[in-house]
């Protein structure tokens, strides 16, 4: 069992898909199971494809605070884009300036704080788009 | 003798030799069979395999029965010392343990009990042979009886090489360090399929129990590879590490380089102690070079745990990480660490710390969860330990973390620090909020000057060295220096504990 996210007409699903041991392609979608036909042409077939681009996924991911404290800095604007491990947010915890850097490249979404924001564990900071989808 | 016999026994040896339909199986999914896993693990031609003509006995079965039941076990060298290891081969009705498979590896561990080595375990198996019932069980549960009686006498390493699902997950958990590979291994008690029937969650594979999850969210795992080899590299240079049981010291490994300078040290950590920086480049310059072998890394990382190289002797490294929830302690580092501690000491290795924490982690999931309970896992490994403990204060060594890792009284035989260390049993702002509040009450612009009078007074490691609570004051340029003078003079510790069954530790 493999687990990805498929976009179809624009619209992002997560499936299943399954390998029975006929060789049957099974796709579990929600409640719903699907058997696809796979056709061997000369291009990679429809689950390579999918495999490709697992890797060059699109997606959002949400900046959180790690722990409670202060928004002493804001590094970076909507728009920014940035590399993964790049300071974005500088937060004043426990006596202490926590950076807090991107865990992947993208580009600044939307940024959620403000300076001096009070902030606990888990409080979004900021949204961060990533990837680019590419489906051959 | 010649003739029939002998040529019966060649064939049937071949048979058990023959791969080829294991290595289909196995290579089709880009892994290694079991032979081939063991043949890279041990030295060349070092494996002498045991029980190789061992069956199933059930009767149900009889059909599919295959010498050896899906399992190699045996005995080898690695880098010349011996060990005890078994392969599951997932070729054989998926590896799944059976009576017979599971009194093959009792046996091997059994030996290595006896004979003091360490017993690897390469684990691929779906997990208890379902058509066996109960024998294979209960013969299940003699494999964790023995890693239970082991624990503490030999090293136990398990690497999980495919799926390692119910059961089967409970010896790697018993074992002392266990490797998984990236997109290869997975372990879990009940598989997706049944968590979708019983709660309606849908998660993959990868995400309920690959090596990603277990490495960084449930801290069961304590190394991640990229592929199978990169793992059993990993492996041998755990062992390297380790003595051979107990009752041996850990492997000494000479060094170039002991009157070494560390001035880079000055520039390293910021004196203002709200700049974070990266302990592991601590680490670097203070060991051996290129000696540290983290344990752990994607778990808890506010707390750095691994080993390294003193001038040529194993220690056990415990530091905190600043960069990390401001190297606070808390619940997932008290149990890695204390887990960690408890290791080192069992095996004879002295444990180091570089302190620079601020205190546990506030909030009320933390309080909520068990951080009392959890923490004091700390302090009880850390009391436990019998083994030579230093540790080094690089900056604030605050409240209940300073007792956890640097008590003199608690059992540290050294505590070092250096000028910037601040060791206090509060920060200035919260203890002035407590020790002068009514006067702040009446004048709020007393506060300030309180708090620098506070900072003076007790922010410095002058208090602690007045008292006797730090041994020495060391400049950071004479970091590595101090340090192995003060682990080569414990090295010959002896400390003697009242004989019990065994304590109560928090859990």
């Amino acid at each position: 069992m493999e687990d990805l996210i498929v976009k179809v007409d624009g619209k992002e699903y997560r499936v299943f898909i399954e390998e029975t041991e006929e060789g049957r392609i099974l796709v579990h979608c929600g409640s719903d199971v699907y058997e696809v036909e796979t056709k061997k042409d000369a291009g990679p077939s429809a689950i390579e494809r999918l495999h490709k681009s697992q890797t060059s996924e699109e997606g959002k991911l949400e900046i959180t605070s790690p722990l409670p404290g202060v928004v002493y800095d804001i590094k970076v604007k909507e728009g920014s884009n940035v590399k993964q491990g790049q300071s974005l947010f500088t937060l004043m915890a426990m006596k202490m300036e926590n950076e807090i850097t991107a865990p992947r490249d993208g580009i600044v979404k939307e940024i959620k704080a403000k300076k001096n924001d009070n902030v606990n564990r888990g409080d979004v900071l900021a949204i961060l788009e990533y990837g680019n989808l590419k489906l051959q | 003798m010649g003739g029939n016999k002998l040529k019966a026994f060649i064939g049937r040896n071949k048979d058990i030799l023959n791969e080829k339909a294991a290595a289909e199986l196995q290579h089709k999914k880009g892994k290694l069979t079991a032979r081939e896993r063991l043949n890279y693990l041990m030295d060349a031609d070092s494996f002498t395999e045991l029980s190789a003509f061992a069956e199933l006995q059930s009767k149900d079965l009889e059909a599919k029965k295959r010498a050896g039941d899906g399992v190699i076990t045996g005995h080898g060298t690695i880098n010349k010392k011996q060990v005890y290891a078994y392969a599951q081969d997932f070729s054989f009705m998926g590896g799944s343990m059976g009576e017979t498979h599971n009194k093959k590896i009792a046996c091997i561990m059994e030996l290595a009990l006896k004979t003091g080595c360490p017993c690897i375990g390469l684990l691929d198996s779906g997990g208890a042979r379902i058509q066996e019932g109960i024998s294979a069980l209960d013969s299940g549960g003699r494999i964790f009886q023995l890693n239970t009686l082991s624990s503490g006498i030999i090293p136990q390493i398990s690497a999980i090489l495919g799926p390692c699902a119910g059961i089967a997950v409970y010896s790697p958990a018993l074992t002392d360090f266990i490797l998984m590979v990236k997109k290869t291994s997975h372990m879990f008690i009940t598989g997706p399929d049944v968590i979708k029937t019983v709660t309606g969650e849908t998660i993959g594979l990868e995400g309920l129990g690959g090596a990603d999850t277990h490495n960084e969210k449930s801290g069961t795992s304590h190394f991640i590879a990229e592929n199978e080899k990169e793992c059993l590299d990993m492996l041998k240079a755990l062992l390297s590490y380790l003595p051979q049981n107990n009752l041996e010291n850990p492997p000494y490994k000479s060094s170039d380089n002991s009157n070494k300078d560390t001035k880079k040290l000055e520039s390293l950590v910021p004196e203002d102690a709200k700049k974070t920086y990266d302990i592991k480049e601590v680490i670097a310059e203070i060991f051996d070079v290129k000696s540290f072998f983290e344990v752990q890394a994607g778990f808890a990382a506010n707390i750095v745990t691994g080993f390294a190289r003193l001038n040529g002797n194993v220690v056990g490294v415990a530091a905190n990480q600043p960069k990390v929830l401001a190297g606070c302690l808390d619940i997932n580092s008290s149990d890695k660490l204390a887990r960690f501690v408890r290791f080192c000491d069992c095996f004879n290795i002295p444990l180091i710390n570089l302190v620079d924490v601020t205190g546990y982690l506030p909030g009320t999931n933390q309080e909520h969860d068990g951080i009392i309970r959890h923490g004091a896992k700390v302090l009880y490994a850390y009391s436990e330990a019998v083994v030579p403990k230093i540790s080094l204060v690089l900056r604030k060594a605050y409240g209940g973390a300073y007792i956890a890792l640097v008590s003199k009284e608690m059992g540290f035989d050294k505590a070092i620090a250096w000028p910037t260390a601040e060791i206090a049993v509060m920060g200035a702002e919260q203890a002035i909020s407590i020790i002068n509040k009514d006067e702040i009450s009446k004048n709020q612009k007393a506060k300030d000057g309180l708090i620098k009078k506070y900072e003076e007074t007790y922010l410095n490691p002058y208090v602690a060295a007045k008292l006797g609570k730090i041994d020495m004051i060391i400049e950071p340029k004479d970091t590595r220096i101090v340090l192995v003078k003060c682990l080569e003079m414990l090295l010959s510790k002896r400390e003697k504990r009242q004989v019990k069954k065994h304590g109560n530790m928090p859990l």
